[in-house]
């Protein structure tokens, strides 16, 4: 589904991303792992085109995406959250998904630029539903606390309708029993047909959900496979598992 | 009478500039070459009128249409700077109109009367409410029914989608893109409606005082216009309102402080902004109104 050849990025002197490759297969979760500072959002970055790349390419659904802009590589059916939290904290929990939806299904244009058509109303109450924030749907995103600003984050990349959905660190700052409730939400986004790249290090969420792991380390991809082989290889335990004893 | 006629009037293109601005501001950019588009719909539409023979409001739509159009072509350029080098650049470019109005030469002989803008010196005998028997309460009763229609129009573009959009882009464009916004033209979108606005608005001043002087065009003018939109904040199109209202209130209620006024006025708005950093009308206090709304009309439906 989402490919990326021999993808290269540096800043400056610095190469951040070191010829890259790998695939995420339709239908199924990938999970992009790694210690701090070896590249995962940056690999992020460039696949949306928030920087271009230095060298290489990127497809999705077999078209080239490398040098598309920002919105553009959204419009083909991807969507990313941010690790650093980027709300529009002005507008509403509402109305931060009213902006980004792009294809809720049975809309006019004309519609869905002026009124609050039913479908779209439904397609959005749909999702509040289904991230637990339709109860807070008039608030303003700023007043949101870290859990339910995560949740909104999530709904919104839900709301433009995404083929492939990467999550950047959905974990972070969550306790045992939130992480619990993202696995299940992970899950069952899964079950209803979209193929996830999931970005993190908590190794509690990375391996009881990925079907596949990638790792990265100082911008080069180390190892690729099943959650038990990447466990068990001994390169990874060194640059990662053993180091950093995150587990 | 008289007096509160041509009060209300010049409130009026207040309003118009303080709404032009508060329109870019929506999207995250401040301009300060707002008077830039208020000149041109100024100039344009008094030539139309006085040498071309047009009557007003296609003297009016055509200085609105240009002044967006001119908006949409110096936006792309424009809009990519940001802070600093983006309020420079907007300055600049309502001082490269002014400097080229200093130097538009374009006079015709009508009736026995040579007329059109003569470089520095201006540009005497717009005539067309004189000529058709306007009076001042006639001027006032077209200049509050144009801004009856902006308002109208602004109100509804904040709760269209667009509205929601333009907020959107304002608040985070890295994130507004990421949701597929195309954040380049709702930013210069937005600034050709502002530059519509402010060209509209210098239509209608360029028939009220019948005379302009690219004097009239400077920074000082943008500057205020930034202002109304700052002071009364960028909650909700009242805001803008709010801050003329507010400007207006001090600038006429002070005159009794004589010499010292210009004193007072200068602490007031600093201690304005102190106390309201985001404006009078920011989004909490929207916020809260919207609340009350839906209360009010929730009890009365019970």
């Amino acid at each position: 589904m989402l490919a990326l050849d021999q993808v290269s990025k540096n800043f400056g002197g610095i190469r951040a991303v070191d010829d890259v490759s790998f695939r995420v297969d339709a239908g199924e979760i990938l999970a992009l792992i790694g210690p701090n500072g070896s590249g995962k959002t940056t690999t992020l970055n460039l696949i949306t085109s928030v920087y271009p790349v230095t060298s290489g390419a990127i497809f999705f659904e077999e078209r080239d995406i490398t040098h598309l802009r920002t919105h553009q590589v959204i419009r083909t059916g991807i969507a990313r959250t941010f690790q650093n939290i980027r709300l529009f904290n002005h507008l509403t929990v509402w109305e931060n998904l009213w902006v980004s939806v792009l294809r809720a299904p049975g809309t006019s244009r004309w519609k869905r630029w002026y009124g609050a058509d039913g479908a779209t109303n439904s397609w959005i109450d749909e999702i509040l539903g289904y991230c637990h924030l339709l109860e807070r749907r008039h608030e303003l995103a700023g007043n949101l606390s870290l859990g339910e600003a995560r949740r909104l984050e999530l709904a919104r990349s839900m709301a433009t309708g995404p083929k492939l959905l990467m999550l950047d660190e959905p974990a972070a700052g969550m306790q045992g029993s939130e992480i619990a409730e993202l696995i299940e939400t992970i899950r069952s986004l899964q079950q209803n047909g979209t193929t996830i790249l999931l970005v993190d290090h908590v190794l509690d969420l990375v391996l009881n959900v990925a079907d596949r792991v990638v790792v990265l380390n100082f911008g080069q991809k180390l190892a690729e496979g099943p959650p038990a082989a990447i466990q068990a290889d001994p390169k990874v335990r060194t640059a990662y598992l053993g180091t950093k004893g995150k587990s | 009478m008289e007096y509160y006629n041509s009060l209300l009037i010049q409130t009026g293109f207040h309003l118009l500039l303080g709404l032009s601005v508060y329109i870019v501001a929506l999207t995250g950019q401040i301009s300060f070459g707002q008077q830039g588009f208020y000149a041109i719909g100024a100039y344009l539409s008094a030539i139309a009128t006085t040498i071309w023979g047009y009557p007003l409001i296609p003297a009016l739509l055509l200085g609105t249409v240009v002044s967006a159009f001119i908006g949409f072509l110096v936006g792309f350029p424009v809009l990519r700077l940001r802070g600093l080098n983006l309020a420079i650049a907007t300055f600049a470019f309502g001082e490269i109109v002014r400097l080229g109005l200093i130097n538009l030469y374009y006079t015709r002989k009508v009736g026995d009367t040579e007329v059109g803008p003569v470089g520095p010196e201006g540009f005497r005998h717009i005539r067309f409410f004189n000529d058709n028997g306007w009076t001042t309460g006639d001027v006032m009763l077209l200049v509050s029914a144009i801004v009856l229609i902006v308002v109208v129009l602004f109100a509804v573009m904040e709760r269209s989608r667009l509205g929601a959009t333009i907020r959107a882009v304002g608040a985070d464009e890295l994130a507004a893109a990421m949701v597929g916004i195309r954040v380049i033209w709702v930013k210069v979108g937005a600034f050709a409606i502002g530059a519509a606005v402010a060209g509209m608005a210098g239509g209608l001043y360029a028939h009220y005082t019948t005379f302009l002087s690219h004097q009239a065009f400077g920074l000082s003018l943008g500057i205020i216009a930034v202002a109304y939109a700052l002071v009364g904040g960028l909650g909700s199109f009242l805001g803008p309102i709010t801050g003329v209202v507010f400007f207006l209130l001090l600038t006429e209620g002070l005159r009794f402080l004589g010499e010292y006024r210009m004193i007072i006025y200068g602490a007031i708005v600093v201690l304005a902004m102190n106390v309201r950093p985001h404006g009078l009308v920011d989004h909490s206090v929207m916020q809260k109104l919207k609340h009350l709304v839906k209360r009010r009309s929730l009890a009365e439906r019970s």
